[in-house]
C-alpha cells in the first residue's frame, strides 16, 4: 500500500477534485484544495523516494529511478500549479474539472515511468494523453484567440496517430518475442535487433514517446499546441510529459545498443533533424509560446542524442539535460504567465519593455533564455557540452558539429527575445504583470537552481548515474 | 484446406474494405466497407477459434462504435455538393503506391529475416473467457484497472466540452 | 471443420425455415390477439379461422414489385434488409431448444447472441439514412438510440445469470435449472445461497429489455405509424419489406429463447415426474417460448405507446442504475453466502 502512495494520493484528489467539480466552488477555495493536494503530493513522494518493490504482478517496479522521476513530476507540477495563479486562461465554470483533468494526467505520467510492461505503458500514456487531449480545448473563448478547439483536434488527432504507431509496434515486439514485459522483452530482442521486423517494432514503440517529447518525425503538434492551449496547459505540456517520456525512453533504449546500427543511425537523423526543424523554425515565429514550442523540438533533440551514445554516462547526461530543460522552461513559462494576467497569448511585442514593468520577472526571463540558449554558466551549457563532449568521445564527429552549429542558430532568437525585454520602451497598450510574492520568491528560486546545476554539474550528474546505473 | 481457404477469403475481404474505407468519395460508404473490414477480422478471430474475441469485436467494433460512427454520418447530413473535388485522384492513387513500394519491401524482408520459432504457441484454450479472465487478472491487473480512470476521464470530459458551448453563449 | 460446416449449413436451412414459418403465423397470431383484446374476429375470410392468411400474404409479398427510390444508394438500400435478416439467422446457431437439439454448442453463447443483436441494430440505421426519406431517418435514429440504451442494462443484467450460473454457455446456463419448476433462475434458488431475491429483479429488467431491443410496443418508437409513416421500412416494398418484418419477428423469436433459457429453465420440465409428458424435452422448450411471445403481444395490444424521452429515461435513469447495483448486490450475495 505504501509503495503505491503517491499515485493513491493523485487517485484520491483527483476524485475530490471531481466531487468539487459537482458543487459551485468559489476561486479561492479551489486554489487552496489544490494547492493543498498539490503541496501533500510533493511531500508524499519526497518521503517515498527510497521506496523499492513490484506490485501488480510485476506489471509496476518501484525503485530510486522511478521514485525519481515521480518526484521530478510533482515538483514541476507544483511549480506549474504555483505560478498560474487563478488559472486565467479557463472558464470559471470548468476549473474544478480542468483540475482534476490535470490530476489524472498526472496519475497517467507517474504510472508511466514505474510501469516495466507494454499494456500498462500503453494505459499509462493514454491516460495521461486523454487528460492532456481535454485540457487542451478548454481554454476560455476571447477575441484575440479563438483556436483552442482546432488545436484540440490537432493534438487529438496527431495524438491518435502515435498511439496507433505505438501499439503497432508493441504487437510486433510481443510476436517476436512472446512477453509483454520489459524484463523478458529486452533480452531476447538483443540478438535481433538488426532484424528488420524489429527495428519496425521497436521505432514504432518509440514513437509514441516520440511524440510525448515532441521529437522530429512527430512534432507536428507541438507549436500550434503551444499557441492554442491556454498558457496553465502549455506550462504543462512543455515539462512535465517530457520527464515521463524520457524516463521511458530510457528504459525502452535498453533495447538497442550501440551495435544496432541501423536503428542508431535512424534515431540519429531524427535527432539532428529535430534539432534543424526546432531551431530555424523558431526564427520566424512571432509568438513567444510558439518560439518556446520549436525550441523544444531542437531540445528533444539534443536528450535524444544524449541517449544515442548508450553508455551509462550518457543516460545520466540526458538526465540531467532534461531535469535542467524542464527547469528552464518552467522558468520562462513563469514569466509568461505573469506577463499575462488576462490569460491572453504574449506577442513578441508585448515582452516590450518588460524590464521596467517588472524588472525581476525581466531577469529571470532573461536568465531563463540564455540557460536555454546555452550560455555559461547556466544548466543549459552544461549540459549541451556534457552531450557533446560525450558524444565525440564515442565518434560521433559529424553530428556533433552539426549540434555545435544549431546552438549557435538558437542565440539568435533567444537573445533577440532578451533585446525586446530589456533594450526597448514600454509599448503603449502593455498589461500589468501580476508579480505577487509567491511569483517572485518561485522565480528566485528556479533562477538559484538553473545557476547551481549549472556550477556544480557533479553532484547531479553522480546522482543521474547511480539511479540509472541501479536500474538499466 | 477449408481453414486456409476461409482465413485467404477473409483476409481478402478486410483488405478491401480498408481498401474501400479510403477509396470511396462519400463517408457513409467509406463506413460500410469499414463494416466489411471489422466483420471479416472477426471471422478471421473466429477461425483461431477465438470465440470469445470475435464476439466482443462483433458487439463493441460492429455493434456500438460503428452504430456511433454511422449516427454521426447521418447526423452531419453530407448531399453530394459537400463532399470535397479530388481532382488529382488518380495521381494521388500513383503517388501512394510507390509510397508503399518500399515499405512493401520492409515488410517482405522483415517476415523472411523472422527467427525460426515455435509457432505453436497458442494453446487450446486461447481466446477462452476463462483464459482471457486469468491473464486479465494477473499479468494485466494494472492496465485492467486504470482502464476504468480512463472511461471516467473520457466521460467527463466528453461531458465538459459538449457543455462548453451554453457558457460561451 | 467441414463436419461443422455442413452442421452450420443444415442449421441455418433449418432456422430460414423455422424463422419464415414462425414469422408467418405470428403475424396470424398478432392479428388474431389484436382482434380479441378489440373485440372483434381478426382474419377470417381465408380458409378455418383465417389459417390460409399467411401464405397468401407471402405470395402477395413477392410478386409485388420491389420498388428502388430516386437517387438512393442502391448498394446500401438493397444490403439493408439482408443486414436485418442475417444476424437473426445465425443467432439460432447457437440457441439450444432442448439437450440435443443445437446447432452448434459455443461456450460463449450468450455474448454470441448479443454481438449478433448488435449487427442487427446497423442495419436499421443503414435502412433509414439509404432510403434518402426524412420519416425513415428520424425513425432509424430512434430506433438505434433505442437498441443502444437497451443493450447496456440488458448486457448489465445478463452478467448476474452468468455469476449465479457460473457459464456462458447457454446450455449449460439451461441445463442448471434442470429438475422442477422451483429451480428456475427467475426464482433464484442456488444450493448454496437458498432464494435469491435479487433474481426477479434480473428477470424485470430483461424482459423489459427484450421488448424494447425488439422494438415492439409500447417501445415502438421506431414505427410510430402516426408520425413517420412506416418508420425505417417506409420506402421498401416487396421482399425488401418482407425481410425486414421476418428478421423482426425472428428477433422477437430470440429474445423470447433468451428469456426461456436465462430465467425459465430452458426445456426443463416444471415438474419433473419421469413419464413422457412430463421429462424434459423440446416441447416444454417451445411451449414457454409461444407464452412469452403471447405476452409481448399482450402487452403491444394493451399498453399506450411512450414517447421517446419516457423510452430513454426508463433506460439511462431507472434501468441502468438498477441493474448496476443489481449486478453489485449480486455479486456480493454469491461471494458473501
Amino acid at each position: 500500500m505504501l509503495l503505491f502512495l503517491p499515485e493513491l494520493i493523485i487517485l484520491i484528489s483527483a476524485l475530490i477534485l471531481f466531487l468539487v467539480s459537482l458543487g459551485t466552488p468559489s476561486e479561492k477555495t479551489l486554489r487552496n484544495i489544490v494547492l493543498c493536494l498539490t503541496g501533500l503530493l510533493l511531500l508524499v513522494t519526497l518521503t517515498c523516494i527510497n521506496n523499492k518493490g513490484t506490485l501488480f504482478f510485476a506489471a509496476y517496479q518501484i525503485d530510486l529511478y522511478s521514485q525519481l522521476f515521480k518526484l521530478l513530476i510533482a515538483a514541476a507540477t507544483f511549480i506549474v500549479i504555483v505560478f498560474s495563479g487563478n488559472t486565467p486562461g479557463i472558464g470559471q465554470r470548468i476549473r474544478a474539472e480542468y483540475y482534476m483533468f490535470l490530476f489524472t494526467g498526472l496519475l497517467g505520467l507517474m504510472m508511466l515511468v514505474s510501469s516495466v510492461e507494454l499494456l500498462a505503458i500503453f494505459i499509462s500514456l493514454e491516460l495521461s494523453s486523454f487528460a492532456l487531449y481535454i485540457m487542451v480545448p478548454m481554454r476560455q473563448s476571447s477575441g484575440a484567440h479563438d483556436y483552442h478547439l482546432e488545436s484540440g483536434i490537432k493534438y487529438l488527432l496527431f495524438g491518435v496517430m502515435a498511439t496507433g504507431f505505438m501499439l503497432f509496434g508493441m504487437s510486433y515486439l510481443f510476436g517476436l518475442t512472446g512477453s509483454t514485459y520489459l524484463k523478458d522483452i529486452i533480452p531476447s530482442i538483443s540478438y535481433l535487433y538488426n532484424q528488420p521486423a524489429a527495428v519496425t517494432g521497436i521505432i514504432m514503440v518509440m514513437a509514441g514517446f516520440f511524440y510525448k517529447l515532441g521529437l522530429f518525425p512527430f512534432h507536428f503538434w507541438v507549436p500550434d499546441i503551444y499557441e492554442g492551449a491556454a498558457n496553465e496547459t502549455t506550462s504543462f505540456v512543455a515539462a512535465i510529459p517530457k520527464l515521463a517520456a524520457v524516463a521511458l525512453l530510457i528504459r525502452l533504449l535498453a533495447m538497442v545498443s550501440v551495435d544496432g546500427q541501423i536503428l542508431v543511425n535512424l534515431l540519429l537523423l531524427c535527432s539532428i533533424c529535430s534539432m534543424f526543424y526546432g531551431n530555424l523554425s523558431a526564427l520566424a515565429q512571432k509568438d513567444v509560446k510558439r518560439i518556446l514550442g520549436y525550441s523544444g523540438i531542437s531540445h528533444a533533440g539534443f536528450i535524444l542524442f544524449g541517449l544515442l551514445t548508450f553508455n551509462l554516462e550518457g543516460y545520466s547526461n540526458a538526465l540531467y539535460y532534461t531535469i535542467g530543460y524542464a527547469a528552464m522552461t518552467l522558468t520562462c513559462f513563469l514569466t509568461i504567465c505573469a506577463a499575462t494576467p488576462n490569460g491572453n497569448n504574449l506577442k513578441l511585442e508585448d515582452l516590450k519593455g518588460l524590464h521596467g514593468r517588472s524588472p525581476l520577472l525581466a531577469l529571470t526571463f532573461a536568465l531563463g533564455l540564455f540557460s536555454l540558449a546555452g550560455i555559461p554558466p547556466f544548466v543549459g551549457f552544461t549540459g549541451k557540452l556534457m552531450i557533446l563532449i560525450n558524444a565525440f568521445k564515442q565518434g560521433y564527429v559529424v553530428p556533433v558539429i552539426l549540434a555545435a552549429l544549431n546552438t549557435a542558430i538558437a542565440i539568435y532568437y533567444y537573445l533577440s527575445m532578451v533585446r525586446l525585454a530589456y533594450c526597448s520602451d514600454d509599448s503603449k497598450e502593455s498589461v500589468m504583470v501580476s508579480d505577487g510574492w509567491s511569483n517572485k520568491s518561485l522565480a528566485l528560486l528556479l533562477v538559484l537552481f538553473i545557476i547551481t546545476m549549472g556550477i556544480f554539474p557533479t553532484w547531479f550528474l553522480d546522482m543521474a548515474a547511480t539511479v540509472i546505473g541501479a536500474t538499466v | 484446406m477449408t481453414e486456409t481457404l476461409l482465413f485467404y477469403g477473409f483476409g481478402l475481404l478486410s483488405i478491401l474494405g480498408a481498401l474501400g474505407l479510403i477509396l470511396f468519395k462519400h463517408p457513409m460508404n467509406g463506413a460500410m466497407s469499414f463494416v466489411i473490414t471489422l466483420i471479416s477480422l472477426a471471422c478471421l478471430y473466429a477461425l483461431l477459434s477465438a470465440k470469445l474475441i470475435f464476439a466482443i469485436q462483433l458487439i463493441v467494433y460492429a455493434g456500438a462504435i460503428m452504430s456511433l460512427i454511422l449516427f454521426i454520418i447521418m447526423f452531419l447530413n453530407i448531399g453530394e455538393s459537400d463532399l470535397p473535388e479530388e481532382r488529382g485522384r488518380w495521381f494521388y492513387l500513383a503517388g501512394g503506391i510507390v509510397a508503399i513500394g518500399p515499405i512493401a519491401i520492409l515488410m517482405q524482408r522483415a517476415f523472411k529475416t523472422l527467427p525460426p520459432g515455435e509457432t505453436a504457441i497458442v494453446g487450446d484454450g486461447f481466446g477462452g473467457v476463462q483464459e482471457v479472465g486469468m491473464v486479465l487478472f494477473t499479468d494485466w491487473l494494472l492496465p485492467f484497472e486504470i482502464v476504468s480512470i480512463l472511461l471516467l476521464v473520457a466521460l467527463v470530459g466528453a461531458v465538459v466540452l459538449a457543455g462548453k458551448r451554453e457558457v460561451s453563449e | 471443420m467441414s463436419l461443422t460446416l455442413l452442421n452450420a449449413a443444415v442449421a441455418v436451412f433449418i432456422a430460414i425455415c423455422f424463422v419464415g414459418l414462425n414469422a408467418a403465423y405470428l403475424v396470424w397470431c398478432e392479428r388474431k390477439g389484436a382482434g380479441f383484446y378489440q373485440r372483434r374476429p381478426g382474419p377470417m375470410e381465408n380458409g378455418p379461422w383465417g389459417l390460409l392468411q399467411p401464405p397468401i400474404d407471402g405470395v402477395k409479398l413477392m410478386t409485388k414489385q420491389l420498388l428502388i427510390p430516386g437517387g438512393v444508394d442502391k448498394a446500401i438500400f438493397m444490403v439493408a434488409p439482408v443486414l436485418a435478416m442475417f444476424p437473426a439467422l445465425i443467432s439460432f446457431v447457437t440457441i439450444p431448444f432442448s439437450k440435443n437439439i443445437v446447432a452448434h454448442p459455443i461456450n460463449v453463447g450468450v455474448l454470441m447472441i448479443f454481438a449478433f443483436a448488435a449487427l442487427g441494430g446497423m442495419s436499421l440505421l443503414v435502412a433509414g439514412w439509404g432510403s434518402r426519406n426524412k420519416y425513415a431517418m428520424i425513425s432509424s435514429v430512434r430506433a438505434v438510440s433505442q437498441t443502444v440504451a437497451y443493450e447496456i442494462p440488458m448486457l448489465i443484467t445478463t452478467i448476474t445469470i452468468v455469476l449465479v450460473s457460473g457459464s456462458l454457455n447457454l446450455s449449460e446456463i439451461a441445463a442448471s435449472q434442470l429438475g422442477g419448476f422451483w429451480k428456475w433462475n427467475i426464482w433464484g434458488f442456488q444450493e448454496a445461497v437458498g432464494y435469491n431475491i435479487l433474481m426477479p429483479i434480473s428477470f424485470l429488467i430483461i424482459f423489459v429489455c427484450a421488448v424494447a431491443e425488439t422494438n415492439r410496443a409500447p417501445f415502438d418508437l421506431g414505427e410510430a405509424e402516426s408520425e413517420l409513416v412506416a418508420g425505417f421500412h417506409t420506402e421498401y416494398s416487396s421482399m425488401g419489406f418482407g425481410l425486414f418484418f421476418m428478421g423482426e419477428y425472428a428477433n422477437i423469436v430470440i429474445g423470447a429463447c433468451l428469456v426461456t433459457i436465462l430465467f425459465l429453465g430452458g426445456w426443463s420440465s416444471p415438474v419433473p415426474l419421469g413419464f413422457f409428458p412430463f421429462t424434459d424435452h423440446v416441447g416444454w422448450f417451445l411451449l414457454k417460448i409461444y407464452m412469452i411471445i403471447f405476452v409481448f403481444i399482450w402487452i403491444r395490444w394493451t399498453f399506450p405507446r411512450t414517447t421517446i424521452y419516457g423510452l430513454l429515461n426508463l433506460s439511462w435513469k431507472y434501468l441502468i442504475p438498477i441493474s448496476l447495483f443489481n449486478l453489485l448486490l449480486t455479486a456480493a450475495l454469491l461471494k458473501v453466502f
